[in-house]
């Protein structure tokens, strides 16, 4: 009885909507500096962006795709396809530009295969990218022989440890380029915004003589990309790869970019900041939880609990849109 | 405004022997229209009578099968609405063309955004240019605004100014006033005229004959795909061109019969809510039409979604057949025979993307459903045969068409339909008729009436007086969220009624 009531609560609602991510991750850093003070020492930091670095590339593609109402359930096994190409090409004697080539290319592959199916076939983005994840896996699965691989060239232990200057790592330097570089896109190119038109009203958009299907398409483009980079620079983080590896980074992207506000009905977002601290508070928890020694399992927990309470807030944040 | 058309006009626009079928049924036949340069032209004509089809072959949304165009003598086929515009044609539709999720100014400029610094956005120009233009309309929403928090009126002002940006000869405005305020109503047709006296041609589709004739130059008559008429304002009546668009007399715009109204159904007592509903009583009895009038906001509808159960209420009783209702959500309501259709039909009334037959058996799946709970294809069938010939919806196949491709009419009879079959004993109607033409009206009267007839108690909700005056056994009228007044069908009056909407008493 009281909802009806809410004209004087909607602005508190308003104000949790708005800075609510900006309070969630300030209390967060609070809350594991209480419990272990080198948690906010320069070291972790730079330490915390660095393995941001290859989710918030991911994320950067998988917010131009959730713009148009989409989702990219493939960049897991890109993730993995591109680290394991990699890593056999480098060991092979490949050099660090045709590497970075290879990867961004091997995305690129993957996407033109989801865009042709969604923009062009009309299928549900969900299972059409739900069948590629399967489709990819299997198939590096194949190509590696269900081995683990390592890094054994220069290549990924520059990736991984070189600094420019000494101070900062080259990786923190590509994510802030791509991080960067899509969100002055999103909001300045006609490309970007057209994005936002899709999402909020397909119809009116094509309507309006927005070429939606070529925009759809590109969209998967860029997010297979990103994530075939985002695997480069993970793999060589890690220095090689298991059977396993990317696996359930989908997840973790999504449900960062969700968290950061970008909405899975599409429409709503942004990569700087939303996404970008969306990434952040989740590996800050990843990271937090490893500094005060939780159980290892509970790190699957709490993932599922991150992924529910995003959508939560999300489907409450377009319930009070549609007023 | 007859006389201010110059004596020589010339003609921008001509359509000839235009014809266009959909999946086999013709919609248009050698359908001819002209245009003259800076006059507005009301097109009129029942729904399904192929307006919208004409209009969407003109903005270059649909392609013609047959006949040709002409603009400014040239000849004129554009291959999608981005041509058509380029040429000088924009085509404001009912549902706005808008993304609630970007700017004022973004929107205006969506086709083309001014470039800036490295190629990017230039939004400083942008905010300004956009506030230039709204502002040569008068309208002062800021350019920075976000179309979400925007009300309807400014909304269309928004797609007035972003038509005039394109240099537009020719703006079509379908059904431009049903989501406006009166206010905003008398804001968009004095921008009309003042753009009709800048050469730019206007048409003018209504169902609003009022506004028609107020309004327009000339008027064009469809009906059933064909041009039956165009002619200048002065030399038409209005019973003319009702007479015209149904092709027939309607002997009575409002079929209204003598009832006998049984026992209370429905009682509301004290019902409150907020700021919006204060203390509202109102009964309702079998066999009874009872009208609900009040102006914008009044909240007509704010009341009915409150009781039933769709919104909630701080305080006040409801009796259903004398007994105190407990609970109030829709579906308890719904068990008990009480239907509400509210006035987004498109969004809460039917399931767009599904068939006709698919929405109009939703509501009644329960009486049809034979062994564990299977749906007996054949009652299905011949429940929603049944519906569409005593409603005449028009369809030419009710399992394959979607009801997103009916005409407004035709979608609301489908929602009436589909509670038509669930045998209500009470209807509570939330603006029925509107954006629905004078045919179908007058159908829908008679539907209303046989329903009474059969003992359903009806609540019909309208803004429009008039029919509530011609259907209605009793009216009460809303005031600010209160009850200002109730009156019997022998004490209705025009300037009673609306003493009471407006000030709340007599």
């Amino acid at each position: 009885m009281k909802a009806a009531a809410g004209g004087q609560d909607y602005s508190a609602v308003d104000f949790f909507y708005k800075y609510g991510l900006y309070m969630v991750f300030v209390a967060l850093i609070a809350v594991f500096t209480a419990l272990n003070a080198t948690f906010i020492s320069a070291a972790n930091i730079v330490n915390l962006l660095q393995q941001s670095s290859s989710a918030s590339i991911a994320a950067t593609g998988m917010v131009c795709v959730m713009l148009t109402g989409g989702i990219d359930l493939t960049i897991g096994s890109i993730i993995y396809l591109s680290a394991a190409v990699v890593v056999m090409m480098t060991n092979a004697g490949l050099g660090i530009l045709p590497a970075l080539v290879v990867s961004i290319g091997i995305g690129a592959a993957v996407g033109v295969i989801n865009g042709v199916m969604i923009a062009r076939f009309k299928l549900v983005p969900i299972i059409v990218t739900l069948a590629m994840m399967f489709i990819v896996r299997g198939l590096t699965m194949a190509l590696t022989e269900i081995k683990m691989q390592y890094f054994m060239n220069p290549v990924g232990d520059f990736i991984a440890r070189y600094r420019v200057f000494g101070i900062l790592p080259v990786i923190v330097i590509a994510m802030a380029v791509v991080v960067i570089a899509g969100q002055l896109t999103l909001k300045y190119t006609a490309f970007g915004r057209h994005l936002y038109a899709i999402g909020n009203n397909p119809v009116a958009a094509r309507k309006s003589g927005i070429a939606l299907d070529l925009k759809t398409f590109i969209t998967y483009v860029i997010s297979g990309s990103l994530a075939g980079l985002a695997g480069l620079i993970g793999g060589a983080q890690v220095g090689g790869v298991t059977t396993t590896y990317g696996s359930g980074q989908e997840f973790l992207v999504i449900s960062a970019c969700v968290l950061g506000g970008v909405s899975l009905f599409g429409g709503k977002g942004k990569v700087l900041p939303g996404a970008f601290i969306g990434v952040l508070i989740v590996m800050s928890i990843e990271n937090g939880l490893v500094m005060v020694n939780a159980n290892v399992y509970l790190y699957t927990v709490v993932r599922g609990i991150i992924i529910f309470l995003a959508v939560m807030v999300d489907c409450m944040r377009n319930k009070s849109d549609l007023r | 405004m007859g006389e201010e058309v110059p004596a020589v006009s010339e003609v921008l626009l001509s359509i000839e022997d235009i014809e266009k079928s959909f999946s086999g049924v013709a919609v248009l036949e050698c359908v001819s229209m002209k245009l003259k340069k800076g006059s507005v032209l009301g097109l009129v004509g029942e729904n399904g009578a192929g307006k919208s089809t004409l209009m969407n072959i003109l903005g270059g949304i649909v392609p013609r099968d047959n006949g040709s165009m002409s603009l400014a003598g040239s000849e004129y086929s554009p291959n999608g609405p981005i041509e058509a515009a380029r040429k000088g044609i924009v085509f404001i539709h009912q549902e706005l063309n808008l993304f609630t999720n970007l700017s004022v100014a973004e929107n205006m400029f969506l086709e083309k955004y001014p470039r800036g610094i490295a190629g990017g956005i230039a939004y400083k120009s942008m905010y300004s240019e956009a506030q230039r233009m709204l502002r040569a309309l008068g309208e002062t929403v800021s350019p920075r605004a976000l179309v979400a928090d925007l009300p309807m009126g400014t909304r269309q002002m928004i797609e007035i100014s972003k038509a005039l940006k394109e240099d537009a000869k020719i703006i079509i405005f379908d059904e431009p006033t049903t989501s406006l305020s009166t206010k905003e109503k008398e804001r968009l047709f004095a921008i009309i005229k003042d753009l009709s006296s800048q050469e730019v041609s206007i048409i003018y589709i209504s169902h609003m004959l009022d506004d028609v004739f107020r309004l327009c130059d000339e008027i064009a008559v469809l009906r059933d795909g064909r041009m039956i008429t165009q002619k200048a304002t002065r030399d038409l009546s209005k019973d003319q061109v009702i007479s015209l668009m149904v092709g027939r007399e309607l002997s009575k715009l409002f079929p209204y019969v003598e009832k006998s109204p049984g026992k209370e159904v429905l009682r509301f007592e004290d019902i409150s809510q907020g700021k919006t509903l204060h203390n509202i009583g109102l009964a309702l009895r079998e066999g009874e039409i009872v009208g609900l009038f009040g102006l914008m906001g009044a909240g007509r509808s704010e009341f009915v979604k409150a009781i039933f159960g769709v919104d909630k209420f701080d305080s006040g009783e409801v009796f259903f057949k004398g007994e105190k209702v407990k609970r109030f959500d829709p579906s308890t309501w719904i068990e008990n025979g009480v239907a509400l259709i509210t006035e987004n039909r498109r969004e809460e009334g039917l399931l767009l993307p599904k068939s006709i037959k698919d929405n109009l058996v939703l509501a009644h799946l329960n009486q049809i459903k034979g062994p564990l709970n299977s749906i007996r294809v054949r009652s299905e069938n011949s429940a929603s045969d049944r519906v569409i010939e005593q409603l005449r919806i028009r369809t030419y196949d009710k399992n394959e068409q979607q009801a997103v491709m009916l005409s407004g009419g035709n979608q609301q009879k489908t929602v009436i339909g589909k509670w038509l079959l669930t045998k209500p004993k009470v209807f509570l109607l939330d603006e029925p008729t509107r954006g629905i033409d004078v045919g179908a009206k007058y159908e829908l009267y008679n539907h209303f009436n046989d329903l009474a007839l059969d003992k359903t108690a009806i609540l019909f909700i309208s803004s429009e007086m008039e029919e509530l005056m011609g259907v209605c056994d009793r009216i009460c009228v809303m005031c600010r969220g209160r009850i200002a007044g109730e009156l019997d069908r022998g004490k209705f009056d025009q300037e009673t009624i609306l003493k009471l909407a407006i000030e709340g008493a007599m």
